[in-house]
């Protein structure tokens, strides 16, 4: 599935212009140089336009993506900004963690991990967008989303988060994976929490002063998910308990966290023993759960590919049916 | 809670999730079988994406014995004898002698889905890409046994057909020194001995039907001189 294939050029193109260009940037000096990357990095690839390899994506999946929505504001709740209301509403509440060696800034210049990060999160956010998220906050390579809002049942924001996690999980572990090893750097993984609060557990209010604010959730599972994020394995997703409970056909993808660590205190991701409040985190098979999805097909070796929408004939050759086809001798007697 | 041991079949429906995520399978106590349904994608050697087939498969009680039977639910591949199909979407994949002897010699589950099953639908898309198959196909009825006599058992004529078919329904002793029963004048060993063994494994029910097939195709021939 090379879905981000447009995402991945850039990063490939500025690391096989990094040490060629040093001589380049002494002379040009560094500010110069990083504006130029800068431009170029919009060129290649427009904040609030989906590159070509994942419009497909988007169009297979039959979703678009909404370019109005801006940073760390969420559009139901932004009407609380300057003021002293709160509202009280569910949310699912993800946080991404992208995992990478710190070997990646001795090795490149400052402007070649500049496009790196970006693109890795250009990536990230184009991603969280076709599954209507709401990206909170940046930070680093990963980032914190919202997903869900007034016109969303529950149901559908666990979906949507669950399928992004594991979209964006798939990328980092085999995407990205593959350029940075090319370089003979190897680590690199993410790491996701999701949970969701209900009405009742998630407050919408202002946090801050004045210019330094921001419109945010006070919710225990908001809590949570950064806490599971720091549980998961690499490549993992872990998620909460009311997760689970609004995913009733995805049963079969959920575990306890505690069956992978061996140790019974992992169960809980949360207890408050006097009242007998007790809250379970899971680790989420997202491959499986990708695999089933109407938009992707498994194919012949068991990689994941994307089901576009499409007739083959406008993008494939028959020429490449055969070395499978060819091995089927079919006879009839009915 | 009870937990039922998996049977063979079920850790090998387990064992090709990975591969075929869409396919589901359910019991049918009435016709002692396990039913295989669901989504089957069909992607090429470059990992592109081509199409869906709705599919059935029949697996009969004990597992792994019998040969699974194969439907297409959906109605892609058009139902004429010519894309080795039935009116009601069973598929031909093989000569059913392949079928079974592979099946006889370990063929399971993924090893029929992987080898059989995927190619076959494959094959028939790249026919309805105008390409024809990619590769050979058996004639349809008797004519397609006859060719397999002829092309994997190297007996090319009915009545070489029927004289090693015989051999074998006799119990003759054939000595792996004599002389090949094909007339070619080399001795067994090197000449039809894996043959001779295959006709044993293909067991007698098949042998006895494919020689009445044969001597009525040697009547009939006659009838026409
Ligand atoms: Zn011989």
């Amino acid at each position: 599935m090379n879905i981000y294939e447009d995402y991945l050029q850039p990063i490939r193109k500025a690391i096989a212009a990094d040490g060629q260009t040093r001589t380049y940037s002494e002379f040009a000096g560094g500010n110069v140089r990083n504006k130029i990357n800068l431009r170029a990095l919009n060129e290649a690839m427009p904040e609030k336009r989906l590159l070509p390899s994942l419009e497909q994506f988007a169009d297979a999946v039959g979703l678009k993506p909404d370019f109005t929505q801006k940073l760390g504001s969420h559009p139901d709740f932004a009407h609380l900004k300057h003021t002293e209301d709160t509202e009280e509403h569910y949310i699912v509440s993800m946080f991404v963690d992208v995992r990478r060696s710190t070997q990646l800034y001795g090795r490149y210049e400052p402007a070649t991990v500049f496009v790196i990060n970006n693109a890795i999160q250009r990536a990230a956010i184009h991603t969280a967008l076709i599954f209507g998220g709401y990206i909170h906050r940046l930070q680093g390579d990963g980032l914190f989303a919202y997903f869900g809002g007034k016109n969303m049942s529950i149901k559908d924001a666990v979906n949507r988060a669950l399928q992004f996690a594991s979209v964006y999980s798939y990328f980092v572990k085999h995407d990205l994976k593959e350029v940075f090893e090319q370089q003979g750097i190897e680590q690199i993984y993410t790491r996701i929490g999701v949970d969701l609060g209900y009405d009742e557990d998630v407050v919408w209010a202002m946090a801050g002063i004045g210019e330094i604010s921001e419109v945010t959730t006070f919710s225990l599972h908001t809590n949570l998910a950064s806490k599971m994020q720091a549980n998961a394995v690499s490549n993992g997703i872990v998620i909460g308990d009311h997760i689970k409970k609004e995913a009733a056909l995805l049963q079969e993808f959920f575990t306890p966290v505690c069956l992978r660590t061996g140790k019974e205190t992992d169960r809980y991701i949360f207890e408050i023993p006097k009242k007998g409040f007790r809250y379970t985190q899971h680790d989420f098979d997202w491959l499986k759960f990708l695999k089933k999805q109407d938009y992707i097909a498994t194919d012949f070796s068991g990689n994941i590919q994307l089901k576009r929408k499409q007739a083959p004939a406008v993008y494939a050759n028959s020429n490449n049916l055969a070395p499978i086809a060819v091995k089927s001798k079919p006879y009839y007697d009915f | 809670m009870i937990f039922k041991k998996p049977t063979l079949f079920e850790k090998d429906f387990a064992a090709i999730s990975d591969l075929y995520p869409k396919l589901r399978y359910s019991r049918d106590e009435k016709h002692k079988s396990w039913v295989i349904s669901g989504e089957l994608d069909i992607c090429d050697a470059t990992g592109l994406y081509w199409d869906t087939f709705q599919v059935l498969i029949i697996v009969r009680h004990p597992y792994p014995v019998h040969v699974p039977n194969i439907f297409e639910r959906s109605t892609i591949i058009p139902r004429t004898e010519a894309w080795h199909i039935s009116e009601y979407g069973e598929c031909c994949l093989d000569i059913p002698h392949n079928l079974k002897l592979a099946f006889k010699r370990g063929m399971r589950l993924a090893g029929f889905m992987h080898e059989k099953v995927y190619p076959y639908f494959a094959n028939q898309l790249h026919r309805l890409s105008r390409q024809g198959y990619a590769g050979e196909e058996y004639d349809h009825r008797f004519e397609g046994v006859m060719q397999y006599y002829k092309e994997e058992l190297n007996l090319p004529t009915p009545i070489l057909a029927t004289q090693f078919i015989k051999s074998i329904l006799d119990k003759k002793i054939i000595d792996r020194n004599s002389a090949c029963l094909c007339g070619s004048g080399r001795k067994t060993k090197k000449c039809h001995l894996a043959v001779l063994h295959t006709l044993t494994e293909l067991g007698e029910k098949v042998l006895r039907h494919d020689l009445v097939n044969f001597e009525q195709w040697e009547v009939s021939l006659a009838g026409n001189n």
